[in-house]
């Protein structure tokens, strides 16, 4: 036992006291009795027996003796040393990553890690200190340096597992500077150890106290590790990979579903210990999405389970150009990513080309064909639209739409031209930039395509020239191909990931599992980065432009690696060597912290005041 | 006639009646040749035959039974108990100590002295009363015949316990004494911080058969006090400090249990009658009951 509050001694200042009121409370009554000598020699007889008995005549003065002893003794704060606090100041860091998730009997490895914190909370005193570190791609300090029990038990309660990577190097290097920097300060590493890779290549000062308390036992588990699905030549292919990061044999049965929940594939396998197991899926039915789940006996972690595979799609634009020749626009097409060209130097016939986008330079169809297009000075009277002759250019081009997209960024001022080609107004187009009075650049949507118009020949300027006419091409190429957007790849939680939006969006938004929904700003550009939120599952982006709602997914899983569920004991490279001498350090340490033990004094005094009372009611003294 | 010689607060006359049949018994009763050396006193009680023994030259030949002789022509002496008077010395312990207890420890030691001596004046015993604290207080000797009882009487009612008393010392001495032999009734409460084995055994030494009659009140025998109590001596006014409790009560029962088998084993063992007398009984109580039980009266 050990007191925290030896000042408090001079409490027992209180004892003489005690024993003067004693000594003058005592008011004898005289009583006149015919002979006090049987009197005298029972008080001869009493002093010459046991000790004991004398003390027996004074029971009352003896208790209360006790009595404000034991109050003495508890305000000395007795403690008892405890297997609990590694030091005055223990920096726990708990491992909160996803394979603490393991189930072990009733509770998880999470679980029992809160509770043996919360069990080293209870033993902490009040001159005891904790910080509290979460293990996470970041290390995350929760609480610095606080006695506060009720509040670090609030934030341990807080704590939720982190489904996306974990850098305990990083976590121990800042527990480890921390300890360094202070003395009396030790290292409580809470976590199953499985993964842990720090201690081999870190090394710990034998200054510091250091103990990990390993959570759960060796379990068996079976993951689905990878699922991607693809649009092939013979149709839509998927490839499910599972991993058994147990050490036995495992049957199970693999479940695939459509977007619609529908059941495609059943398939039961046997997947031996600590090897992987790929099963091929053909011909899936069309589906936006595809969702693979496991049944296994005896798995201990139900999160690495199921997968979802979002269909990869090619998403290569396709235009088709028609021109006699015009080397700058077709070194300005080409140069576009994700934009496969091709060139026709007449307008087809038929029109059964398929494209994204047609671009017309000086030539015009009769029929509007399939797909958005890009007319570039149209000299024809079609039977869609009337060309009225040319017209000389005078003085600059004026913005007349600034927010298009097509005419972001596009220093129109610096643009010359010369002759302008004037054409009947259309119903659904509307003039972006104009020249004078006529139209420069018209752009809309007729008959369900969208349609840009470049009123002048590109010979007849100097744009092709000019830094306007690349970004003039992209913004065109991008607002006339809705599928411009990159398909996203597999995310992992709280991962910062970068989302290609859609040009021309006027809404954005992401839907996490849960449904929860995030808008995205249009104004933060195209490509804004995104913080995923700790929750994996399918996530949906959802867009909106003029026209129509476009809706992608992608999938955010569990770290790979945290499949692999078996606990490790953390050595350190560096004091393996003397492993006995780290074994007594860690046995020592365990002793530093304490029960406190003031309440059972304070209990026993209250017992001491009740026997008391008992005895004065008897008259006993 | 006699009764009303005698003072109706001491003794009661109808007890006193009772007592007239009473007699002390005395282990002096000694087998004796002096037969009809007296005449007896007692009408209806005459001498009581003893034994015989062969006639040796020098012998009485009164005393011869010559029935005996007539017919086995061998001189043969009967032999009578002797019954000499009886000299009763009554010695009462005037200490302080005994004026306590209800009544007084005594007043029932006065009663028991008036007793002995009543019964023992009506049977023509001779009766010295001595009245002892630290020293013979006052005494009344050689008294003989009914006609005493009461001057007996008036002696006792006059006695007043008012100082510190002590037997060894009062009785130690010639003064109380008279030098005849016969029985001594001591009667006290034995409470004295030098003992009472001196005097006792002086006493015997005088050729009396000694009565310890020791009077004990209940608050003696069996305390009821209670709290903190200053208790102080009547005699000597010396006080004890004591904080009453059962586990106290209970070692003075203990402490007193040991003073009475010590006089007690005492008394035995110089073959004293002893009674403890409990001054709460009444007086007839204590003489018909508790010291004809005690072979004392009979």
């Amino acid at each position: 036992m050990v007191w925290l509050a030896l000042q408090n001694l001079y409490f027992l200042l209180i004892i003489p006291i005690i024993l003067l009121l004693y000594l003058l409370k005592k008011k004898y009554e005289d009583q006149e009795i015919s002979s006090i000598l049987l009197w005298r020699r029972m008080i001869l007889d009493i002093e010459a027996n046991q000790w004991w008995k004398r003390l027996q005549k004074n029971l009352l003065l003896f208790l209360q003796l006790l009595f404000a002893i034991l109050l003495i003794l508890a305000l000395l704060k007795p403690v008892f040393p405890t297997e609990q606090l590694i030091a005055n100041h223990s920096i726990i860091v708990l491992d909160n990553s996803a394979s603490m998730l393991t189930k072990e009997k009733d509770n998880t490895r999470f679980e029992l890690a809160k509770e043996e914190i919360q069990k080293r909370i209870k033993a902490l005193s009040s001159n005891q200190f904790i910080t509290l570190i979460l293990a996470e791609e970041k290390p995350r300090v929760l609480i610095s340096k606080s006695s506060n029990k009720d509040q670090i038990r609030n934030i341990l309660n807080s704590i939720s597992i982190n489904f996306g990577t974990t850098d305990d190097s990083a976590a121990f290097s800042l527990a480890h500077s921390i300890a360094m920097t202070e003395k009396d300060t030790g290292i409580l590493w809470v976590s199953d150890g499985a993964n842990q890779t720090f201690s081999t290549t870190e090394s710990i000062s034998k200054e510091i106290p250091f103990q990990h308390l390993m959570i759960g036992a060796v379990r068996e588990n079976v993951a689905i590790t990878s699922f991607v699905t693809m649009e092939m030549s013979k149709g839509i292919q998927g490839i499910i990979k599972m991993d058994n990061t147990g050490s036995s044999e495992k049957q199970g049965k693999l479940y695939v579903y459509t977007d619609e929940k529908q059941l495609i594939d059943v398939h039961s396998f046997e997947i031996k210990g600590k090897s992987s197991y790929s099963y091929l899926l053909n011909s899936l039915p069309k589906s936006r999405y595809y969702f693979g789940m496991l049944e296994v006996e005896g798995d201990f972690l139900e999160q690495d389970n199921q997968l979802y595979s979002v269909l990869y799609q090619n998403n290569e634009r396709t235009g088709i150009l028609v021109t006699e020749g015009n080397r700058f626009l077709q070194q300005g097409l080409s140069l576009m990513q994700n934009f496969q060209l091709t060139k026709l130097e007449q307008v087809p016939d038929q029109m059964e080309e398929k494209a994204d986008i047609w671009i017309f330079d000086k030539q015009i169809p009769t029929k509007l064909p399939e797909g958005n297009l890009l007319i570039i000075a149209p000299t024809q009277s079609t039977p869609w639209w009337s060309y009225l002759g040319e017209k000389e250019g005078q003085g600059t081009p004026e913005v007349m739409k600034k927010d298009h997209s097509v005419n972001q960024h596009v220093p129109w001022e610096q643009v010359y031209i010369n002759k302008l080609i004037k054409l009947e107004s259309m119903d659904g187009l509307e003039t972006l930039v104009r020249l004078g009075d006529e139209p420069v650049v018209t752009a809309g949507i007729v008959e369900g395509r969208k349609i840009v118009i470049l009123h002048f020949d590109l010979q007849q300027s100097d744009m092709s020239l000019r830094p306007a006419f690349p970004i003039f091409l992209h913004n065109v190429v991008q607002w006339l191909t809705p599928k411009q957007s990159l398909p996203i790849g597999n995310a992992t939680a709280d991962e910062l990931i970068t989302i290609p939006f859609t040009a021309n969006t006027i809404d954005r938004k992401i839907i996490s599992p849960s449904g929860e929904e995030t808008t995205i700003d249009i104004n933060h550009g195209l490509n804004p980065l995104y913080k995923v939120p700790n929750q994996i599952g399918l996530y949906q982006i959802s867009e909106k432009n003029e026209v129509e709602e476009l809706q992608r997914f992608f999938t955010v899983s569990i770290n790979e690696e945290e499949s692999n569920i078996v606990p490790k004991m953390i050595n350190f490279s560096n004091i393996e060597a003397n492993e006995d001498e780290q074994s007594n350090q860690i046995a020592d340490n365990k002793n530093i912290g304490y029960r406190d033990l003031s309440y059972w004094f304070i209990w026993l005094a209250l017992i001491v005041l009740i026997v008391e009372g008992f005895f004065y009611y008897r008259g006993y003294e | 006639m006699k009764n009303e010689m005698v003072s109706p607060s001491l003794l009661d006359p109808a007890f006193l009646q009772k007592l007239e049949r009473m007699k002390i018994i005395t282990k002096r009763m000694m087998k004796g040749t002096q037969s009809g050396k007296r005449r007896s006193r007692q009408l209806g009680s005459s001498i009581e035959f003893a034994d015989y023994r062969t006639y040796t030259p020098g012998d009485d030949i009164r005393q011869v039974d010559w029935n005996a002789f007539a017919r086995l022509e061998k001189l043969f002496l009967k032999t009578f108990y002797d019954e000499q008077e009886i000299h009763v010395t009554l010695y009462l312990d005037s200490s302080k100590s005994m004026a306590y207890g209800n009544p007084s420890k005594f007043l029932v030691g006065k009663q028991l002295a008036a007793a002995f001596g009543y019964l023992s004046l009506h049977h023509f015993d001779r009766v010295t009363a001595y009245a002892f604290d630290q020293k013979i207080a006052n005494h009344l000797p050689f008294l003989y015949g009914k006609a005493k009882v009461q001057a007996l009487f008036r002696f006792l009612e006059e006695l007043n316990p008012t100082v510190e008393g002590n037997i060894n010392h009062a009785l130690t001495n010639q003064k109380a004494i008279h030098g005849k032999a016969g029985v001594s009734i001591i009667i006290s409460d034995f409470l004295f911080e030098e003992g009472y084995e001196k005097a006792i055994s002086f006493i015997q030494s005088t050729n009396q058969e000694i009565i310890l009659v020791q009077l004990l009140s209940k608050d003696e025998l069996n305390p009821e006090f209670q709290g903190d109590l200053k208790l102080i001596d009547s005699e000597s006014k010396q006080d004890k400090e004591i904080t009453f409790s059962p586990y106290l009560l209970k070692e003075y029962h203990h402490t007193l249990d040991l003073f009475l088998e010590k006089i007690q084993h005492f008394a035995n063992q110089r073959g004293i009658s002893y009674l403890l007398v409990h001054p709460e009984s009444s007086i007839e109580e204590i003489m018909v009951q508790a010291f004809k039980k005690a072979n004392i009266i009979r």
